[in-house]
This record gives structure tokens, sequence and C-alpha cells, in this order.
């Protein structure tokens, strides 16, 4: 086992970039978890969006403060930390808030008057959903209250009816039982393609260059050692190594989400990910047997990882992804691990034949790397 | 002499082909992924284009018919209708080819699949009617005054863009640190014949810096053309402007590079490279580059940050262009960059003009 020895020798050499891909990952993971910590919406609770608003009140009359009130009550409030419109300009562009509502001066005494037209100051970006949002339900709530103010009443009054009227809300019903958005176990386990990638590409790419290096591989051929037996012990490296990325990224999502991954769900996603793991030891195989120079690694695990997440709906959901995108992703392994996911993700009972026919497409990948791998290797030897 | 050390050092930075793929090819791979995977967002979730919808009419509500055709017609429509049966919507809706079905009885009511901002806007236009009717308030009066007239580039995922050319700048690091290896004697053998030489220390150090700055802008002007042209990225159109940036942005990533070369420690090349590539990426980390709103936040709590990281000085710089009808914002960060530059450079020459060398 001199080969099988020596592929773990190198391989343990890499320790320092395992390290720090492992901390990119839990980086990546730590920002997720901020970004989804509400968990998704079932069927069950229906909720509108709530923008973000930063409201500033110059009037400060009980009227001003009580249409301050309702726009806090039906929205988020989210405090600027000017209101400049340079400030506001960044806080917009960055969508840190959705629209600034400024309440001028002279706000009550221009709707005791009935003048509703151009009340209110808003610095919204024209366009954007959440601009014609924001303007509709101050136009409406106003409106309303002015034309209760029509019908004899006082200001107050309409006030108060607008925001009754506000509360009336038409029925929703979600399509069906399952949640909507994804998981926190479905970001986990889609960022772990292009971290075991770029794992399996820096150590495994490394360790076959060595291997493949002229020296040493003349050394070899020309020693008893029989050529079968270093292809199967560089295998049984490549295994030991894919193992072991399984294990340790098995275990996070252990540590992450404990008890949560022993159910039908988690094993769907173990399945899945175990699919995607063999592909990437076969590519790792293959690049193996090309790569000649250590720099080129290095380029090659990013190029490959981050086309693959990108392209592939990693980074960025697959239905947000444009048509024509969608198209080039087919032909990623990446793209058929995250329809893997987002499977194990909603399944509830019945078949998961779905899942096989992606986890099945994955290993259509790995084995073509394997094949393109093994002619790298004949047509160096016949060499 | 000044002109043959330029050359060559050109030539060789040419042939240091690590240097050429992460300044050059590494960013236009990394911008074209990012525009393949960001290009459709913010026209699918954040534009107010009319939304695809199914009405099923169980019961004949005229008013409601009239409110519907009114708000799917014109420029400002906010649905688009589509003619469809129940069974038909039911399966546009699982597929996503609409975003919500009203069934019109003797209450209406909305089925949706998700609960984003279109979904959003559906159920608040079915809130209105029922309010209005309620209230018996017809139309709206415009009680807001827009005050932002003129908004530039209004999608966000440009400053990626911005980032990545900020990175392609900082990563001009690594070519300044080749080439202060160059220049000491303890680092590689060529600083140490330099190092003999009778050429003065500011010929072969200006040299290097003009041959460093000349390649790293090239490089990061070639990747903005790809980014404007080809990818079709909207840069706003102060275009011309944008090049001062590059220009600045390459010299302060050349001079880090090189302050990290003169810098006693690490000690070794590797160390100095290792330390250089982490330097650079925790600065365009915080210039946004993997996450959004990191720059926005580090502003809020610690803005002096934003001004000594000249990768937020130079996304900062191309956002000030794209989104403000002044140059007063822009011309600060340059003299942001200008002044890092000058700081970095002098204090390499610092420590590393008349080194000595007990043993080499």
């Amino acid at each position: 086992m001199r080969v099988y020895k020596l592929f773990l020798t190198i391989l343990k050499s890499q320790w320092g970039q395992i390290v720090t891909y492992l901390c990119i990952f839990l980086g990546i993971m730590a920002l997720m978890n901020v970004k989804s910590s509400e968990s998704p919406a079932s069927a069950d609770d229906y909720e509108n969006y709530k923008l973000l608003l930063a409201v500033s009140d110059e009037d400060k009359t009980p009227e001003s403060k009580a249409f301050t009130n309702y726009l806090y009550e039906t929205n988020r409030k989210h405090d600027i930390p000017s209101f400049e419109e340079d400030k506001i300009r960044d806080e917009l562009f960055f969508r840190t808030v959705d629209a600034v509502v400024v309440i001028p001066k002279g706000f009550t005494k221009n709707l005791k008057n009935g003048n509703v037209e151009d009340c209110i100051d808003t610095y919204t970006l024209p366009g954007l959903m959440t601009a014609d949002l924001a303007k509709s339900r101050i136009n409406h709530y106003l409106t309303t209250a002015v034309s209760y103010m029509e019908k004899g009443y006082s200001l107050d009054e309409g006030l108060s009816y607008a925001k009754d009227i506000s509360e009336i809300h038409g029925e929703v019903k979600m399509l069906n039982a399952e949640s909507v958005g994804h998981t926190k176990h479905y970001t986990f386990f889609t960022y772990l393609a292009y971290v075991m990638l770029c794992i399996s590409f820096v150590t495994g790419i490394s360790v076959l260059k060595v291997l493949n290096t002229k020296e040493l591989s003349d050394r070899m051929q020309c020693s008893p050692y029989p050529f079968s037996r270093k292809a199967l012990e560089i295998f049984l490296g490549i295994i030991t190594l894919g193992v072991g990325i399984y294990i340790a990224f098995a275990g996070l999502s252990f540590v992450f989400f404990g008890k949560e991954m022993l159910s039908l769900n988690g094993a769907l996603f173990f399945l899945n990910q175990a699919g995607y793991l063999i592909m990437i030891l076969a590519l790792t195989y293959f690049f193996g047997q090309i790569i000649q120079k250590e720099a080129l690694i290095s380029a090659i695990s990013n190029v490959v990882g981050l086309g693959f997440s990108f392209l592939g709906g990693v980074f960025v959901p697959l239905e947000y992804l444009g048509s024509g995108v969608l198209k080039i992703s087919h032909f990623l392994p990446s793209y058929w691990y995250v329809k893997g996911c987002q499977f194990a993700d909603t399944y509830t009972s019945g078949s998961i034949t779905q899942l096989l026919h992606y986890i099945g497409i994955e290993l259509i990948f790995a084995a073509v790397f394997y094949l393109a791998g093994v002619t790298a290797v004949k047509m160096r030897e016949s060499k | 002499m000044f002109f043959h050390y330029l050359r060559y050092n050109l030539l060789s930075m040419l042939r240091t082909k690590e240097v050429v793929f992460w300044t050059f090819l590494f960013p236009i791979a990394l911008s074209t992924f990012m525009f393949a995977a960001f290009g459709n967002i913010i026209e699918t979730t954040e534009m107010a284009n009319p939304i695809p919808v199914a009405v099923i009419y169980e019961t004949e509500v005229p008013i409601f018919e009239k409110v519907v055709e009114t708000v799917s017609t014109g420029k400002d429509a906010i649905l688009e209708v589509k003619n469809l049966k129940e069974k038909e919507a039911l399966n546009a809706l699982k597929k996503g080819d609409i975003t919500g079905i009203y069934y019109v009885n003797d209450k209406i009511s909305l089925q949706i699949k998700g609960d984003e901002l279109q979904e959003t806007v559906l159920s608040g236009f079915l809130d209105e009617y029922l309010q209005r009717k309620e209230s018996l308030t017809l139309a709206d009066m415009e009680a807001c005054k827009e005050k932002i007239t003129s908004q530039g580039n209004l999608d966000n995922l440009v400053s990626y863009f911005y980032a990545i050319l900020a990175m392609s700048c900082l990563f001009a690091s690594f070519n300044g640190l080749d080439r202060i290896k160059g220049l000491q004697a303890n680092l590689s053998t060529l600083g140490a014949r330099r190092g003999v030489a009778p050429t003065k220390k500011s010929v072969i150090i200006l040299s290097e810096f003009l041959a460093g700055l000349l390649l790293q802008f090239a490089v990061t002007s070639v990747a903005f053309l790809y980014m404007w042209k080809v990818l079709g990225v909207n840069f706003g159109s102060h275009v011309a402007q944008i090049f001062p940036i590059l220009l600045l942005g390459s010299a302060s990533g050349l001079s880090l590079g090189m302050f990290i070369g003169a810098l006693k420690f690490p000690r070794t090349i590797n160390g100095k490279m290792g330390f250089a590539v982490s330097f650079s990426m925790l600065l365009s980390v915080a210039d946004d580059l993997c996450a959004p709103n990191i720059r926005i936040t580090i502003e809020h709590y610690l803005p002096i940050f934003n001004r000594i990281n000249p990768a937020a000085l130079v996304s900062d710089a191309f956002y000030a262009l794209s989104v403000y009808d002044t140059y007063t914002r822009y011309i600060t960060n340059l003299c942001y960059l200008g002044a890092i530059t000058f700081v970095l450079c002098a204090a390499s020459y610092l420590v590393i003009r008349r080194n000595r060398y007990a043993s080499l």
C-alpha cells in the first residue's frame, strides 16, 4: 500500500487549505443564518410583505403622530442615521429601507383644509414595487380620512376610520400545505456544493499532481509495482478523501441542526450529497490527470467552483435565473444537485423516484469525468 | 536606464501567469458568472411590471370586472390577466407561470403560491378593492410628493460589479509584492544582484511602480470594458470619469502590495503572499463582494474604515458617479485613494532604502 500511504501523506500537507475552506463555509453559513432566521411561512399564516419605512415627523401634532403610528403598525420601522437627501439615497440604493417618509410642517393644517395633494414628502426608488406599494398605502389612507371629513367628521375621526378601514383584508389562500421559501437545511446543503468541490480540488488535485510528476511516475513505472495496483491505490486514496469530506460535512450538519437531521428529509439530503460528492471526486480525478502546475489548481478550483455555483443555482436560487442561463444550467451537475436539494427540502411523503432521477444524472456526470480521466492517463502512459 | 528597467519589468510581469490570471482572467470570469446569475433578479423581484394572474368568475360581479380591466390596461397596469379555466390556472400557478388566482363568487378571494412582493401587490389590490367598497372612496388623491427626481441606476446589484473591479485593483497588490521581491536581497537573488548594482534605488523603484501601474491599469480597464460593452452592465453615463478611478485604484493596490513586501513580517515571500491575499479579500468582502450591505453597515458604525479601505473607496467613487449629479463625492474618493497610495509608497521607500544584510 505504498502509493496509498504516499497519497495520505501528501493529503495531510494540505490541511491548511481544508481549514481555509471550512472557515469560508462557516462564514457563509453565519451570514445565511442571519438572513434566513425567520422560518418560512406556511400555508396557514400568509402575511403581506411589510415595507421597511423610515419616518420623520416634522409636524409633531397628534394627527401626524397618529399617521406615523399607522405607518409603523402596517410596515416595519427602520431608523436611518440622517434624513439628508444624500444619506437617504444611499439607504435606498442599498435597500436598507424601502421608502422614507417625511411629514412636513403644516401637514395637519393642510389636511384640515382638505388639501391632500402633495402633503407628504416621500423618497423612493421610482419604478420599483416597493415604491408603488408605499405610496399606494399612504394615498389610500389619507384619501379615506379626508373623504370621511367631507362627510362631516373631524380629522381625528377621519384618521381613526381610515385606520379601521385599512384593517379590512381579503381572504388569501396558499396553494398547498407546503411551506414557501427554503429551510436552513436547504441553504446548508446547497452551499456544500461549492465548498466540497473546492476542498476536493485543492487537496485531491494537489496530491494527484505530485503522483503524476515525471520523476515519481518514472520511478514507479520501472519498479515492480504493477500499474493496476497503483491505479487501485490512487482510487482508494480518492475514496478516502471523499469519505472524509462526507463524514466531516454530515457531522457538521448534526452540529448545526442536531436531531432534525434524523428525519426522512435529512436522509434524502445525505443521499443527494453522496451522489454529488461522487461526481466531484470523478472531476477531481480528471483534473488531477491533466493539471501540471501548482498555480493552476487554485485557478481551476475557483473558476469551476464559482461557475458551477453561480450558474447551477447554488448562490442564486434557480427561480431567479433567466431562461437562457437555466438552459445552460441543465448541462451542469450542480443544477441537478440543487434540484435534489429542493426535492429533499419539500418532500413530505410518496415516491422518491424524482430524487433518484437527479442523483442518476449526477452519477452519469461522474462516469463521464472518470472516463475522461482514465483516457488522459492512458494517453500520458502511451507517450 | 529608466526605460530599460521599465521595458524588462513589463516583460517579466507579463510572463508571471499567476498574476495575469488573478488580476485579469479571474475578475472577467467572476463578473460573467455574476452577470449570468444576477442579470434577471431586479426584473423578477423588484420592478413594478404587470403581474400575471387568472380571474375565475363563479358569479358575475361587474364592478370587480371593471376594476380588473382598469388596472390591467395602460402603461401603469399592475395586472396581466390570463384567460384560463380553473384547472389550467391552478397548473399555471403551480408551474409559476402566473402569480395568483382571484376567485370571484359571493366573496372574492385570492390564491397564491409564495409570500414575496408580487403576492403582496395582489393581496394589496384585493384589500384596497374591499376597503373602497366599504368606505365608498372611489379614487385616491396623490398625497405623496416624490422628492427623488433623478436616481441613476436603480439596480443595487451593480455594486457587485463595482466590488469586482475594486477587487481587481486590490489584486494589483500581488504584482506590487512581486515587484518588491525583486528589490529585496533577502527575498530573491535578483534583489541581491540589484542591491550591489550601481543604479539608484529610486530609479528602480519608480520603474517598477510605473510598469506595475501601466499593466494593472490596462488589465483593469479591459475588465471594465468587458463588463460595460460585452456584459452590458450599466455604469451610468460618465464613462470617461471611470478611468481615473481605475488608475488610482490600481495605484493604491500596487502600493499596498509594495508595502506588504517591504514589511519585516511575514519574513518569507510565501508568507507575504498569503498575507496579501487574505488582506485583499478581507477588504473586498468589506466592500460587498460576497454579500450585500456590508459596506453601508460599516458606514453606519465605523465610517473611518470605509475612508481607508481602497476597495470601498473605488466602489463608492463608481456609485457616486452613477447616482449623484455633482462630482464632490467622486473627487473626495479619488483624493483618499491618492493619499493612500502616497502614504503606502512613502512608507515602503522608507522601509527598504539603505537596507543592510548581515548575511544572505
